[in-house]
């Protein structure tokens, strides 16, 4: 007859306290257990909502990115480069430039990889009294498409104004009565009309055009220039402010004045639409922490209380154990037991209260987490599934499970100690004397 | 068999002093069957046990088979108390969860003792409990309780026998059948010292010694 016997057998025949304790310890395991379930289903179906969050947005940037790249590429969006110098306020007031930069930049902005420009037009313009019909004026000289080597030019924007010829505005041709083909003396050079305009309602209506040659020829101005009007350009970016950049990266002394367009309200569309999916993610990602906190305090505090309150339990089921055997302690003793054979006997009682119950409490730690985890999620009884609970961090589980089926007997044990230390200790004659069936 | 010299016992509860034991002599020799009587309280389960090996007087000396116990280590003690000794009680004490053959198998697990499930089977048949081996002390009558308890003593083949009122809990004829095994042990070359105040005892034994307030006040050779 050996201990373990002994121990199946006392076992057998007080069924429900041994049934209790292990209960016990079960639910104490599984509150730990399912607690950990729960914050790694929480912590996976975060993910997951972050993940289709993050999924969904990258669609509705990508729709929107094709978006405004077919804006940008039809309908583009156009910039006028200005000589640094150039008082912005004057320039807005005047629409039209005072200050000179270099001819050759035109050529450099057209090599550059920068952006896509359809059409670049240098221009040199002064405003001026014309001496030959006493009017203020408006000159430009002009240049018309400057080849982009890196796009072949298609048809030019704007029609370049031959040499020897001008284009004169409305309100000019009007009150001057001038007729295309006819001849007009500007500073005292012969121009043949090339084309008299409609009416535009702005300053084109007193503004001459003349080839960009003869106007820094006229105005002392050669290989100068006052803007280069870049139209429709197109770049990858959508974004005015990087171009800005990079421009006057190119051409030094040199600013960057955008002209609105459609394109580049899409691509602020963009832009906000792109902001409020991050912010709308990062609130999503605020609330799941805050929830898992709120969760987290919760598991702690119950966890807590279930396993002080288990503790209690199974120490006083071991303690009322031990007591009411204190007499089988002294036959035992009388029969010639060793008093460590009776302290095993009841420890290995306590430890297999232990493994039964910590194997116990892991199934349903898992069990309850999984489906209290449905519950608490509360989208119509979806839960985590044990696979995609163990998917990934298997090795931390088997590291959780093998520690409590450590613990728990260690920890019954030590809950069954100290009486059952007492007990063995205490004189078998006493127990003798008073105590038997 | 066994040898006690001068053994004392006093125990202190509440301040209150009881001398249960005040000197007390006693040998008991193989083959002899040694009763001690006396009124109740005067000490005869505190010399039972002092003698046993299972508690230690306050003075005294105690001899198993040319060994003292309470000079030996715990482990060696249990030896000493497996393989000489065999203990009966008024109260049987049979472990509850166990049936009748393991209440006698039981003392297997005693230190250097050997499992024999043959042993245990003939003391069953021996007294009269064959038919019971499966059944739980809570089935059984107070005499075949004692009985299984007598099994139990024997079951090491000890030199010596100590029983507390193994009669106390029986009726005449059941008194009877217990105290005839133990005078056949005693018979067969075995010590047995019984404590009791049932008179019956003494008519199976070949010694009685009388205790009074923890002193041995007469002693008489039946
Ligand atoms: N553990 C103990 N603590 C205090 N006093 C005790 C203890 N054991 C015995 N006594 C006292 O010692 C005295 C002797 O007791 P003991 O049990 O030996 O008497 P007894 O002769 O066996 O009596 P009974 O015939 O009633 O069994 C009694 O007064 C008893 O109260
Ligand atoms: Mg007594």
């Amino acid at each position: 007859m050996n201990i373990r016997r002994l121990v199946f057998k006392e076992i057998a025949y007080r069924k429900v306290n041994f049934a209790l304790s292990v209960v016990c310890v079960a639910v104490a395991v599984a509150s730990v257990v399912g607690a950990m379930v729960v914050l790694k289903g929480h912590d996976v179906r975060t993910g997951e909502i972050l993940a289709a969050k993050g999924a969904e947005t990258e669609k509705q940037m990508k729709a929107l990115d094709g978006d405004v790249a077919r804006s940008m590429l039809k309908l583009g969006f156009n910039v006028v480069v200005l000589p640094k110098d150039q008082n912005l306020g004057d320039w807005y007031a005047d629409d039209f430039g005072a200050k000179y930069m270099p001819e050759e930049y035109v050529e450099r902005l057209a090599n550059s990889k920068i952006m896509t420009v359809r059409h670049l037009l240098p221009s040199l313009q002064q405003k001026l009294v014309w001496p030959e019909t006493k009017r203020t004026i408006i000159l430009i000289g002009t240049r018309g498409e400057v080849p982009n080597i890196h796009k072949s030019a298609k048809k030019p924007l704007i029609e370049p104004v031959a040499w020897g010829t001008i284009v004169v505005g409305y309100e000019l041709h009007q009150s001057l009565e001038l007729k295309a083909d006819e001849t007009v003396t500007l500073l005292g050079r012969e121009f043949t009309i090339a084309k008299c305009h409609g009416e535009r309602g702005n300053k084109d209506d007193i503004t001459l055009w003349i080839h960009l040659g003869q106007a820094q020829e006229m105005l002392d101005k050669e290989g100068k220039i006052s803007a280069i009007l870049a139209l429709e350009c197109a770049c990858a970016w959508a974004d005015i402010a990087k171009v800005r950049q990079e421009i006057c990266g190119l051409l030094p002394e040199t600013q960057v004045v955008e002209k609105g367009s459609q394109a580049i309200a899409r691509a602020e569309t963009r832009k906000r639409v792109a902001e409020e999916a991050t912010a709308a993610m990062e609130r999503e990602k605020q609330f799941r922490g805050n929830l898992k906190r709120g969760r987290e305090n919760f598991a702690s505090v119950l966890v807590c209380v279930v396993i002080a309150a288990c503790a209690f339990i199974v120490g006083a089921l071991a303690y009322g154990n031990v007591r009411s055997r204190r007499w089988e302690v002294g036959v035992l003793r009388s029969m010639g037991y060793r008093s460590k054979q009776i302290l095993g006997l009841f420890l290995s009682k306590a430890a297999l209260t232990g493994v039964l119950g910590g194997l116990g409490g892991i199934v349903i730690g898992i069990a309850s987490g999984v489906a209290g985890f449905g519950y608490l999620e509360g989208n119509g009884g979806e839960t985590i599934g044990v696979s995609e609970l163990f998917a990934g961090s298997y090795e931390s589980w088997m590291i959780l499970f093998v520690s409590i089926i450590v613990i728990t007997p260690v920890f019954s044990a030590v809950a069954s100690w100290i009486p059952s230390v007492a007990a063995v200790r205490q004189d078998p004659a006493d127990i003798l004397c008073t105590e038997g069936v | 068999m066994l040898e006690v010299t001068n053994i004392s016992k006093r125990f202190v509860k509440d301040g209150i002093i009881i001398h249960a034991l005040c000197g007390v002599d006693i040998t008991v020799g193989s083959g002899e069957f040694v009763v001690v009587s006396g009124a109740s309280g005067s000490g005869k389960t505190t010399l039972l046990l002092g003698a046993s090996g299972l508690m230690r007087p306050d003075g005294g000396e105690v001899v198993i088979d040319g060994q003292r116990p309470y000079e030996l280590a715990d482990n060696a003690r249990s030896g000493l108390l497996a393989s000489k000794t065999g203990f009966v009680f008024q109260q049987f004490h049979l472990i509850p969860y166990l049936n009748v053959i393991d209440n006698v198998l039981v003392r297997s697990g005693a230190a250097g003792s050997r499992f024999r499930r043959g042993r245990g089977e003939e003391l069953i048949g021996k007294f009269g409990l064959s038919e019971r081996v499966k059944h739980y002390p809570a089935q059984l009558s107070t005499g075949e309780k004692q009985r299984v308890a007598l099994a139990r003593a024997l079951y090491n083949e000890p030199k010596l026998i100590l029983a507390d009122e193994p009669t106390g809990n029986l009726d005449d004829e059941n008194s009877r059948i217990v105290l005839g095994y133990l005078s056949e042990f005693a018979e067969n070359g075995g010590a047995v010292l019984v404590v009791s105040h049932d008179s019956k005892v003494s008519e199976f034994a070949g010694r009685c010694i009388e205790l009074e307030c923890g002193k041995i006040v007469g002693e008489k050779v039946v």
